[in-house]
Order: C-alpha cells, then structure tokens, then sequence
C-alpha cells in the first residue's frame, strides 16, 4: 500500500509580499502543487493521501478555495483523503458528503485498512495535555498516527511533547505545523515526521519543498519526495573584495550559478570601500535572467580610521569628529562617514 | 626640527654628496639640472620612504639610479634635545628598501618607514602640503582661486571637493524627505504617511467587507440547506404526480386496447362463410393466375400469317421431294465442277506473241536457210586460215632476232681480230693469235648472217590480204539476210553473234507453234464436258420449280428453304400437342376456383381478383390489430407491474410542481447571488494581506526614510562641525599669524594684504579695500608664503621645523625680489629655511 502524506498546504494564504511582483503566479504555483501531488498519487497507485493540518490558511476559507480542495477530493474517489485540521483552519466544515474524505476530531478516530491503523485527533485546548495517554494502538498492527502541532518539550495548546509518544506502537507519526522536511526516531519501532509544505511563500520558506511517500508493506518506508516548482533560497554573498559594481554582480552570479528559476534572495555582506557606490537596485538590473531576485545590501563601509588620523584636511577632520560623536549608533556612524566621504569624493547621496 | 647634515650614496643624478645644513638659511644656488629639486626629494623620501611605483608613481622609478645599486643615504637631524640619523636604502619596490633610524646614535628599531610622520605628526601629504613650498604651487593658486582654496584650509589637496556644494546636495536630499517642518503635507515621508492612512482606510474598508462575509456565508450555507429542503419537497411532489400520471397513462393504455380490439372485429364482420385460410387464398390466387395464364397462352398458340405463307411456299418447294444432306452435297459438287470447268488460256507470253507475228508471216525458206548456214561455214573457215597466217609470220620473227644475236657476235669476231692485230704490231707479235679467235668467231657468225637474208615477208602481206577480203564478202552477204529478222554483226557486235541469235529464236518459234496445237486441242474437250454438266443441273433444280437461275443461288434458297420448313414444320407440331396440355390444366384450375366460390359464397370469377385484394389488405390489417393488441396487452400488464400499479388511491391529488420549481429557481438564483457577492468581496478580501503588507512595508520605508533623514543630518551636521572645528584648530590662529606676516611684508608687498572673518583675501590701496585678484602674482606668491607661515606655525607650534623652499621668487619683479630676500633672511632668523634657486639673482645669502 503506498500513502502520501503531506501538511500545510495553506491555500488561500497570501504570498511574502516581498515576491509582490510574482505573487499571483506563485499564487497559482501553491495551488497547483496540491492538484500535481494528487495527480502523482493517481499515477502511482497511491491509494491514501495524509493530510496533517492546515489545508486551509484560515477557519473561514475562501469559497473559490474550498470550492477547489473539495472538486479534486470528488474527481479521485479511488484515493482516500485523511483530513486533520491544524490551527489555522480549525473551524474547518463542509456540509458535503464525500465517501473518501476521512475527518477527524477531538476524539481519537481510527480507520483501518487491513492491518494498517490509521488514526488522528485534531489539538485543542481540552485535549491538549490528555490525548497522550487516550491514545491505545495495537502491537500488532502497523500504526500511523496524524497530528498537527510544534514539537515541544512541553505539552499545550499546538505542541507535541514526543517523549509522550513513545512506546505507544506508533510505526509513523505524520506530523504537520512545521513547513519545512523533518524527520527522526521516535523509538525503537518508529519514526516521526514533519513532511513540510509543498511550495514556498516566501523567505520564510526556503529550500526544498514536498511530500513523504510511504510505502507499507510488512514495515514503513519513507521517502522524502522533492515537489515544489521552484525552490526558495536566501543566500549571503560575501563581496568584501569587490572594487566595482561588476565585481559584486559576478559575485552573485557565482554564488547563483545558472539557476534561473528559483527563487532567491541575495544579502551582499562583508566589508567595502566606503566611496563604492551602488544601489540594491544597480545589482537587480543586472541580474534580469533570473526569475526573481531580491538583494540586500548588507555590507559595511571599509573605512580606514587610521588613515585620516594625521589628515589635517576636513575629510580627516570630518572623519576623526563623527568616530568622536557619542550619541549615535556604531552602524550610523560607519553609514555617516561613509556617506560624507563620497559625497567629498564627488558622488550624489545614496543612501 | 632641524636639518643637520645628509649624505646621498645615490638619489637621482646625485651620488656620493654630503651636505651640512645651518640652523638658519640655507641657500642652494645651482644652474637648473644640478639636483636641487633632488636634494629636496631626497629628504623627504629619507623621512617618508618612497612609494611603490605604479601607472600613477613614477618617483621611485625616478631616483633609482640606473646601475639600480646603493640608492639612499643618511639625514641627520635634531629635534627637541635628540639626534636623529635616518639611513635608508631603496629597492626596485619597497619589498628591497631597508630603513634604520638611530636616536643620538643608538639604533632606534620601534620607528616604521614612515618616520617624518611619526617625528611631525603630519603624513606625507601635510608635508608636502606646507612644509614644501615650490613656485609651481604658486603657479596654482595665484591662477586659481585662493580663496577657495583657503575655503578647503589646507592648500594642494587632491581632492577637488566643494563643501557647499555636499552641503546643497545633502540639504536637497533632506528636502526631499521632509521638505520643510511647517509643510507637512510635501515630500517623501509625508507622500508615504498619505498613502499609509489610504491604505489603511482601504484595509478597514476591507475588513468590513471580510467581517460582512461571515453573514454572507452563513446566508449562503442557511439558503444552501433551503434550496436542498425544497429540492426534497419537489422530489416528493413529483413522485405524487408521477403516481398519478401513471393511472392515467394506464387508462390511457386500456383505451388503446379497446380501440384496437375493435377494429379487429369490424374486419371480421366483413368474412360471413368465414376467414378463408392464408394458404387456400394464396392457392386460389395461383389457380385463378394460373387459369388466365393458359388462356392467354392458347391464344398465343397459333402461327402468324408470315410464317403461314412461308410454309406454304416451302411446301410447294419440297412438294416433290425433300433432298437429303447428301443430295444437297452431290449438287453443291456437280456446281462446283460446272463452274471450275472453264476453257483454258493459251498462256502465251508477251515475247512469243512477238515471235508468232514476226515468223507467221515470213519464215524463210529451206533453202534460204540452207545457204545461210553454208556461207557462215565458209565465213569460219576464212577466219580460221587468217589466224594460222599470223601464228606462221610471228615465227619468221623469231628468226630474224636469232639472226641479230649473230650479227653481234660477227662484230665482236671482227674487233677481236682487228684488236689482235693491233696488239701483235704494238705489244708483242705473239697477242696475233688473238686475232686468230677473231677470225674463227668471224667465220662461225658470217653464215647464218647470210642465211636470214635469203627470205621475206612479201607473200605472207598478200595471202592475208586476200582471205580478209573473201571474209568480209561473205559477212555483208550473211548481214544482209539477217537484217529483216532484226539481226547483224553491226547490231550484236559480231556476225557470229548475230547469226547465234537468228539460229536460236528459230528454234523457239518451233517451240510456241508446237504447244499452240496442244492447247487447241484440250479446249474442245473441256467444252464438251462443260455441256453435259448443264444439263444434268437444269434437271436437277427442275425437281424444286427453279429454272434458268444461277446453280449457287439456287441451291442456296433450296437450302434455307428446308431450315426454314422444318423450323415451321415442329413448330406446328408443337402448337398441337400444347393445346391438348392447356386444356387440362384449365380443366384442373376451374376445378378449385369452383370450390372455392361455392365454400365462401363468392358471386362469379370477375371479383376474384377484388376478393383477394380486400382479403389481402384485411389480413394485413388483422395481423397489425392482433399484434398490437398483443403488445398492449403485454405493455399494459408490465406497466402495472413495472409502476406497482395495483388500484388508484383515493386520496392523491396533484401537486403543482410549477409553483415549486419556481421557488427552487428563485432559491438557486438567490444562492448565486450571493455566490456572485461572496466572490467579489473574497476578491476584495484577498487584497488586506497586502494592503497591511504594503502598510508595513510603507511604515518600514518610512522608517528607513526618518534613519535617512538623520543621518543626512547628522552628515551635515558633523561636516559642519569638523569645518568649525578646522577653523578653530588651523583657521583662526591661521588668520591672526596671516595678519602678522602680512604686516611684516607690508613692504615687501607694496601692499596691505588682509583677510576677513570668511577666510576671503583682499588688500587696501588708497584707502579702499580691493579683491586680492588686483594683486600681482609676485605679490600674491608672498601673500601664499606668509599664508603657509602662519599655517606651519599653527600646526606645529612646538616642532618648529625647516621649510623647503625651491625657486618660490621666480616671478618677483626686481624690487620686490629684494624685499621678499630680506623677508626671508628675516624669517630665518627664527627657523632652518632651506632655499633653491637656480639663478644668481635670487640666491639669498
């Protein structure tokens, strides 16, 4: 038997809006992911999809949305869909009926499939320190269990507190909350896992993005499956060598390499010369080829203070008069020097 | 700080020189070339190394001796109470240079290459800034404007900067952030906090929207749960009605039925007797066709008038016989013979025909012949005797040449004898006897000599003429008697030709006039034959009625005649034996349909016909009636059954459906409505997210905007101060110095030169205070000289170090050249003033 188990999918969340410019394409791309994933399940005989919270992005979803989760869970009657509600859509409820969608809710509920146990309570402040120990699986079985919440070493409202899950029979805990691919030993029979969401929305979501394909046979083999079109990625670009604009832009194209159609934000950081002068916007327009690029400029201004220690000119003055003033911040002082020594040396204000 | 001593190793041109320097003034006056400026060079490179050379630095490429070996040297000097003696040697780069410096002889290791910093507390550039005076930077600033230069505090920087213009700039930027306190409504903040409080509106005007969404779905849930209420009860409702319809359609169904059966009944009342039986009407249908069928065949059974007079000629023709193949045969041969028996040709040709006529008429005579052939005889003869004539004198000729060949030998016997004589008299009388041979020879060859000419060809010229006359008689004689006959030797080349020809077609003509008479003769014969055969035949076809016509075209009509007689002959056979045939059958088929009228008491036999066709029609219409009320029946009964129709209740009534479907239509088009509203306002609803995103990325843009805005500031500000500051530290006491110096060289000047509280220098004359341009650039190099003054006093007021001054007079007019040495040797009265020139004129000692 091969499920799927998948989190997070947080249709009708909005994307980071610092992807503004692409935000409906990646809109659609979130959306798309879903109906892909459903798709790959159909082809490859998969015949359970664990859906681990957060189907929703919010308790009163969109109608379009519900409209949409709802057609796809219609058009494959042959796949059963194991639906837990997570935080954000917790108040979740559809008043149709669909023979495969399989709900679950304060209550431990079990569903069976020959030997293999599935079984999911949804977190809420009644439960949250009791479903540990109402929690009864058979040794004989193979166990799955679904729960939404933050691995904690406290129990509460959206946590899960793993040591009390251990030696409960549990084969695999299919976890969902956390948006990013994790997994580990439970104990000595099973393992738990956060499959992550299936595409990222915005810096906060970066690297690979998919599901865990299980494979239960006798045992339970997990595979992580890399699922999202693109992959978000923030990447630090150190260009304290850089004596130009074209030195930083190669910079960053040798840290990008020819990736065209991730996602990426760049920080420039490390330490240049204070007269060097360019805007993150300087560096965007010259790397078009890319889907999409977002670049801070991080660096430090490179001053040398020892330089203009003995310098009887007003930029040595200047210089040793604002590295003496006391009532501004480390970081003002380095962007004040370095703003005043280019603009004495001929340059416009760019801050 | 002053200058002691220095020895240069090797600086440039200069190698191997020691100098002292006093306290006071020094003044180096040598031609231009002799390293002055190399001197000058060498002490500042002993106190602040040499650069690395690079696409801008030539220095130290410029002083490294080309030999590249013990370039450097060492300066002494004294500051405070100490001795200083810097020894310094330079590399190619400044990986190569090395650099010692020893405090009152003792190596000092914590000093770095960069000593005259550490000793002035000035970097190179200070230095060269004010310690270093040469007429070039005069150059510039007397062209240039001082006062902008003053503006910078320090003069010769690199840097080309205008503080006001960065001030501008950074008061411009400020103004676009915040334009001025008063106007808040202007710049960027302002634009940002604008559009903050409109996207905030926006949001809240979102949020109602989103929080009117939740009645909206409760609306759409609540009249979602009506429609499916109402749906139930129009599902109800139609299956009242469909119940209804159903008795209704049973009714319906039975009454179809009824119809059915009577029609079926109607039809049947038409049949009194009864339905005959499908297979008796076909059977009657097939005797009634078939009797009219016979009828109509007895009558086609009789010949037609063509075919009866055609049998009655042929009757006529064969009345007396009928000839059997045989006969037919044996006629067809006797025609046969008739016609191939006709008379022969003489088969003559065209040639024979010619000799007939030629000889018929005028064949000669025996005789004639008779002489022909003797004179001809006789003709060969004479041709024969003249041949042997010839054969007989070619003979004679033969002899004549053998009587030549001794005649030549009866010369030779001569000259031998002659010669044997005339040797024998000249040589030796024995040579004689050849003489002797001679004459032997001479005797041997003399009588057949005299032999030949004994005989002669007279007789045999006159036999020949003779026999060729006779010939030629006898050849006009033969021509003339061939000429009628179209023969000659004239015409066929010779007479035997001629008289060969002649002889031949004789025989030829013997040979036509034989087979001539041949052919008479088979000619009668076949004549007769010919006329019995005539005979026979006119008997023959006498038999048949046929005279005196052609015996092919007679044979032949006898021939089709007896095809065509026969033919007729069993066709009438036939029509006989029909006849008695048909006439049974009509017996039998009568027989049936006579039954057949008395069983179902039909009239007569003309509306048989009729009867079949209604039958027909009728039996069609009974079998659809009984089918159909067969699939009734059966239709009805699954009806019943399919619809569980047992007995219509009382108590159902008809629903009116319309009136519902209405409300369901009006339900779904509310619930679209609404669906309709939800999706715009979602749409609306979608766009909070980034309204509130865009508000905080507008207020972290403010923000930033505000941190911008301080530290423009603040640049400002600090700029500001480090140029007050500047002007406490230098530029002040710089102007007080300025003042003193500029009083001390009132004179020299010829003018009082002043600056004011901005730093602005200007000069009086006449009472009148006039812009320092008017100056001469004599003038305003002295103004610069007590300007770098008063600034070495103020920046180095303890150090009182040497100044370096190289040929700073040069543009001085006479008069002033001296005040500005006496000035000078003034101001070296008080410090080490170390003085290049390169002319006499201005050498100050």
């Amino acid at each position: 038997m091969k499920i799927i188990h998948c989190s997070d999918l947080h249709l009708g969340s909005k994307i980071d809006s610092k992807l503004k410019k692409i935000s409906e394409d990646r809109k659609s791309e979130v959306r798309n992911a879903f109906s892909k994933m459903v798709e790959y399940a159909n082809d490859n005989n998969v015949s359970i999809i664990l859906l681990s919270g957060d189907v929703f992005d919010s308790d009163k979803p969109y109608k379009k949305d519900k409209l949409f989760f709802y057609s796809i869970i219609e058009k494959y009657p042959n796949i059963d869909f194991m639906y837990l509600r997570g935080n954000h859509d917790s108040y979740e409820f559809n008043n149709q009926d669909y023979p495969n969608l399989k709900t679950f809710s304060e209550l431990w509920t079990e569903y069976k499939y020959d030997n293999v146990s599935i079984n999911g309570i949804e977190i809420s402040n009644e439960n949250c320190t009791s479903f540990y120990s109402t929690l009864s699986l058979s040794e004989d079985n193979i166990n799955i269990v679904m729960l939404h919440g933050q691995e904690s070493d406290s129990t509460g409202m959206d946590k899960i507190k793993l040591s009390k899950l251990r030696n409960k029979n549990i084969d695999y805990l299919a976890l969902g909350h956390i948006h990013s691919y994790q997994s580990n030993k439970l104990d000595s029979r099973g393992i738990y896992a956060y499959s992550g969401c299936l595409e990222g929305r915005g810096f906060d979501e970066t690297g690979i993005k998919g599901f865990v394909l299980l494979d239960v046979n006798k045992e339970i083999k997990h595979t992580f499956i890399p699922f999202s079109q693109r992959k978000i990625e923030e990447l630090n670009v150190n260009v304290s060598e850089a004596k130009s604009l074209i030195d930083i832009i190669n910079k960053v194209k040798d840290s990008l390499k020819s990736d065209y159609k991730n996602i990426y934000r760049i920080n420039l950081i490390g330490e240049i010369d204070a007269e060097l002068s360019f805007t993150e916007n300087d560096v965007k327009s010259y790397l078009n080829e890319y889907y999409f690029i977002d670049v801070k400029n991080k660096t430090k201004a490179k001053i040398d203070l020892s330089k203009y220690e003995k310098d009887l000119s007003l930029k040595g003055e200047f210089v040793r008069t604002a590295n003496a003033c006391e009532d501004i911040t480390e970081e003002q002082k380095q962007k004040i020097i370095a703003l005043a020594l280019r603009l004495l040396a001929g340059n416009e204000v760019d801050l | 700080m002053k200058l002691v001593s220095c020895y240069i190793k090797a600086f440039g041109k200069l190698e191997n020189k020691e100098y002292n320097f006093s306290e006071n003034l020094n003044s180096f006056c040598e031609d231009n070339g002799q390293g002055k400026s190399t001197l000058a060079a060498f002490i500042r490179a002993m106190l602040f190394g040499l650069p690395k050379t690079t696409t801008k630095s030539f220095e130290r490429e410029h002083y490294l001796p080309f030999s590249g070996k013990g370039c450097g040297g060492n300066l002494v000097f004294k500051k405070a109470k100490n001795t200083y003696r810097i020894e310094r040697t330079f590399g190619k780069s400044p990986k190569g240079d090395e650099c010692k410096v020893y405090v009152n002889d003792k190596l000092d290791t914590s000093f770095k290459d960069e000593i005259g910093s550490q000793l002035l507390d000035i970097d190179l550039e200070s230095f060269n800034r004010m310690l270093f005076i040469d007429a070039n930077d005069l150059e510039i600033l007397s062209t240039s404007t001082i006062n902008s230069k003053m503006s910078h505090y320090i003069e010769d920087t690199d840097d080309d900067f205008d503080l006001e213009k960065v001030i501008k700039k950074l008061d411009d930027k400020c103004k676009d952030i915040i334009p001025s306190k008063s106007k808040d409504t202007k710049g960027e903040i302002a634009s940002l906090r604008m559009e903050i409080n409109s996207l905030e509106t926006d949001i809240h005007n979102y949020q109602l929207i989103k929080d009117s969404l939740d009645s909206k779905y409760e609306r759409l849930n609540d009249l979602q749960t009506a429609y499916k209420e109402k749906a139930k009860e129009l599902q109800n409702a139609s299956s009242v009605n469909e119940i209804l319809e159903c008795f209704n359609q049973l009714e319906a169904y039975v009454n179809e039925l009824k119809d059915e059966e009577d029609k079926l009944k109607a039809i049947l009342n038409k049949y009194p007797n009864g339905l005959a039986l499908k297979e008796e009407i076909n059977q009657l249908e097939d005797n009634y066709n078939k009797y009219l069928d016979l009828n109509k065949e007895i009558k086609s059974l009789e010949l037609s008038s063509e075919e009866e007079n055609e049998f009655k000629e042929y009757s006529k023709m064969f009345a007396n016989k009928i000839p059997s193949v045989l006969e037919l045969d044996e006629i067809s041969s006797l025609i046969n013979a008739y016609n191939s028996n006709t008379l022969i040709s003489d088969n003559l040709s065209e040639d024979n025909k010619k000799i007939l006529s030629k000889y018929n008429n005028n064949y000669p005579s025996e005789n004639d012949l008779n002489e022909l052939e003797n004179d001809f005889k006789l003709y060969t003869e004479l041709n024969t005797k003249l041949i042997d004539q010839v054969s007989t004198n070619t003979n004679v000729v033969n002899e004549n040449k053998k009587s030549n060949n001794f005649m030549i030998l009866l010369i030779i016997s001569i000259i031998i004898t002659f010669g044997g004589i005339i040797l024998g008299i000249l040589i030796k009388p024995i040579l004689t006897l050849i003489s002797l041979v001679g004459l032997v020879l001479f005797v041997l060859s003399i009588i057949p000599v005299l032999k030949q000419g004994k005989n002669s060809n007279l007789n045999y010229n006159n036999q020949r003429n003779e026999l060729k006359e006779k010939g030629e008689n006898l050849k006009n004689k033969i021509n003339t008697y061939l000429m009628p006959y179209g023969f000659s030797s004239y015409k066929n080349s010779s007479i035997e030709i001629a008289y060969s020809l002649f002889k031949n077609e004789l025989e030829e003509y013997a040979k036509i006039n034989k087979a001539l008479e041949e052919y008479n003769r088979i000619k009668k014969e076949e004549e007769t034959k010919k006329k019995e055969l005539q005979n026979k035949l006119n008997e023959i076809f006498k038999i048949y009625n046929l005279d005196n016509i052609d015996y092919s075209n007679a044979l032949l009509k006898i021939k089709l005649g007896l095809s065509r007689y026969e033919v007729l002959k069993a066709k009438i056979d036939k029509i006989n034996n029909d006849l008695i045939k048909y006439n049974n059958l009509i017996n039998e088929c009568k027989s049936y349909i006579d039954s057949f009228v008395s069983k179902y008491n039909l009239v007569s036999y003309d509306n048989i016909i009729f009867y079949i066709q209604e039958y027909n029609k009728d039996l069609t219409l009974i079998d659809s009636y009984s089918a159909n009320i067969k699939a009734k029946q059966k239709r009805n009964e699954d009806y019943k059954l399919n619809k569980n129709l047992v007995s219509k209740p009382s108590n159902l009534e008809k629903v009116d459906i319309e009136s519902l479907t209405n409300k369901l239509s009006e339900l779904s088009g509310t619930i679209k409505k609404i669906e309709t509203e939800i999706n715009a306002d979602e749409l609306e609803v979608e766009k909070i997210d980034y309204k509130k995103d865009q508000v905080i990325e507008l207020k972290d843009k403010v923000k930033e905007l505000e941190e911008q805005y301080f530290i423009l500031n603040k640049t400002k500000e600090l700029l500001q101060e480090a140029e007050k500051s500047l002007k406490d530290k230098y530029i002040l006491p710089v102007k007080e110095k300025f003042c003193k110096y500029a009083t001390s060289l009132e004179k020299s000047i010829g003018e009082k030169v002043l600056i004011n509280s901005d730093y602005e220098l200007s000069f009086e004359r006449e009472g009148i205070q006039r812009d320092y341009r008017h100056l001469s650039s004599g003038q305003l190099s002295l103004a610069v000289l007590c300007y770098r003054l008063a600034l070495i006093d103020n920046v180095f007021e303890s150090i009182n170090p040497f100044i370096i001054i190289d040929d700073l007079f040069v543009t001085l007019d006479e008069t002033h050249l001296e005040k500005a040495k006496d000035l000078v040797k003034e101001l070296a009265k008080d410090r080490q003033i170390i003085y290049f020139t390169c002319h006499s004129s201005r050498d100050i000692r």
